[in-house]
């Protein structure tokens, strides 16, 4: 997928690699505005978007670890996900953004209340990008779900291995420290005490606090 | 571009074709290209809730250029046009200046304002079309923030509901058979065996429906009905609040 005016850079640097090419609008800026025109445009019920940085899968499930490369198995974890997710009623799902092993949960491997990111997907054509951001819409966009559907679905065996920082085109024609942040506080203002924004030195997070379960109920121990 | 008729929520005389309406030569409004892009896409959003006026005596637009400009852009063919009756010359130009000028001494309740506009933001409503430029937008929302200390308010559709708990459990079977076996059991129905008929076999998922679960295992207890239940699982767009069942088959990752 590529917008009309970049598609003969792509054919030219991509040969035959490509056999189909689907087309976006030029003029359509920002993340926010293409999704929402793919969401118009396409029959299709699930859209799966991937960034362009990512090498694989890493699974965590185990004491360090394991990394998936094999686009066949990657895309029947991605269509297994939709599976359950759709089973689940949520609209949007994907896997963990937390690459830590040692804080993978081993029983509670499907988490319904965090934001994902760099593969994740939506599902159905109900629930709208915020037009108004740049960048971060999936987070907002995980929100809304949150309080329109209750819950997203993260597989949070799994999370994306990228090459962080060796890539361009995309969002970094146009994506700043100064922007991102700017991004932020909107989703602070427009979320209130849901959504926190933290700082990493320069670099800045964002959490949610949406609670979707009673407190106080203990964990159970079969045996 | 024609429009079908539920797109015009407005009465009117008659489609007219663009061509014909003659903007009136004495309109002293002048619409930008802002303005006119951001009525076009109301206008889409919401479809036609005012006609075009024009009048009899003169065929001139008396209300209504703007709306023109629009459908002009959306290259619409035909436009909703209410054909009037004016007296006069004077009555027409009465008319012009005033369906202007009257509307600009409206005072606005900005925190009904601010409480609307908040809504429509969390329902990530487009607010191109509400006529509000971002730097004015931003402005009235920050307004908001810190009168009210936005950062620590409830959104009531955000928060928990009574009872509301998802959980799950995960059951894992090793067989084919057995996996088989527990779909027909369970009713689940429309599996696509084509992620598992893979030469590089993975795991398959299903969720089910904790209310679902409990009325195979306790069919005699309770009112629940289980057909009903299935019924309600099947048109509604979400389970609530009820623990889900995982049933992966052997996992090769």
């Amino acid at each position: 997928m590529c917008t009309d005016q970049e598609r003969p850079l792509y054919e030219a640097a991509l040969g035959n690699q490509v056999k189909e090419y689907a087309e976006i609008p030029h003029s359509l800026l920002g993340m926010a505005n293409i999704r929402n025109w793919i969401i118009d445009h396409f029959p299709e019920d699930c859209m799966f978007m991937l960034d362009d940085d990512l090498e694989g899968l890493d699974v965590r499930t185990h004491e360090k670890s394991r990394f998936i490369f094999d686009p066949q198995i990657i895309e029947q974890i991605i269509d297994n996900t939709y599976i359950c997710a759709r089973d689940a009623g949520a609209r949007v799902f994907g896997f963990g953004v937390d690459h830590q092993v040692m804080h993978f949960r081993a029983n509670r491997p499907f988490v319904v209340n965090i934001w994902t990111d760099q593969g994740w997907g939506v599902i159905g054509k109900d629930l709208r990008f915020d037009s108004r951001m740049t960048s971060r819409s999936n987070v907002d966009f995980c929100v809304l779900s949150m309080m329109k559907d209750r819950i997203v679905w993260i597989d949070d065996r799994y999370c994306w291995r990228g090459i962080k920082r060796g890539n361009i085109g995309g969002l970094s024609a146009y994506r700043t420290s100064e922007r991102d942040m700017a991004n932020g506080r909107y989703l602070e203002r427009k979320w209130g005490k849901y959504l926190h924004l933290t700082m990493k030195g320069a670099c800045s997070g964002i959490s949610v606090a949406v609670p979707r379960q009673q407190p106080g109920i203990p964990s159970s121990r079969v045996s | 571009m024609i429009w079908s008729n539920e797109s015009i929520k407005c009465v009117y005389s008659r489609l007219a074709p663009i061509g014909e309406l003659r903007p009136h030569p004495k309109n002293p409004n002048q619409h930008s290209e802002t303005q006119i892009a951001m009525l076009a896409d109301l206008i889409m959003t919401v479809g036609w809730r005012f006609p075009i006026v024009v009048s009899k005596r003169s065929d001139y637009i008396i209300a209504g250029h703007a709306r023109l400009a629009a459908a002009q852009r959306l290259n619409l063919e035909v436009v909703p046009v209410d054909y009037q009756d004016f007296a006069s010359e004077q009555e027409e130009m009465i008319q012009l200046l005033a369906d202007n000028k009257i509307p600009e001494l409206a005072v606005r309740d900005t925190d009904l304002e601010r409480e609307v506009m908040a809504r429509l933001l969390a329902d990530n409503t487009s607010t191109v079309m509400l006529g509000y430029l971002p730097k004015e937008l931003d402005a009235l929302m920050k307004v908001k923030e810190k009168q009210e200390g936005l950062e620590h308010q409830t959104i009531p559709a955000m928060e928990l509901m009574p009872h509301e708990h998802y959980d799950y459990i995960v059951l894992m079977f090793r067989h084919d058979y057995d996996w088989t076996h527990a779909l027909q059991s369970l009713g689940i129905t429309d599996v696509d065996f084509s992620v598992v008929k893979q030469k590089k076999k993975i795991g398959l998922g299903r969720i089910i429906d904790g209310t679902r679960i409990l009325s195979r295992l306790l069919p005699s207890q309770g009112n629940l009905d289980p057909r009903a239940l299935e019924h309600d699982h099947d048109t509604q767009d979400r389970p609530v609040g009820d623990a889900g069942v995982h049933g992966p088959g052997a996992a090769s990752v």
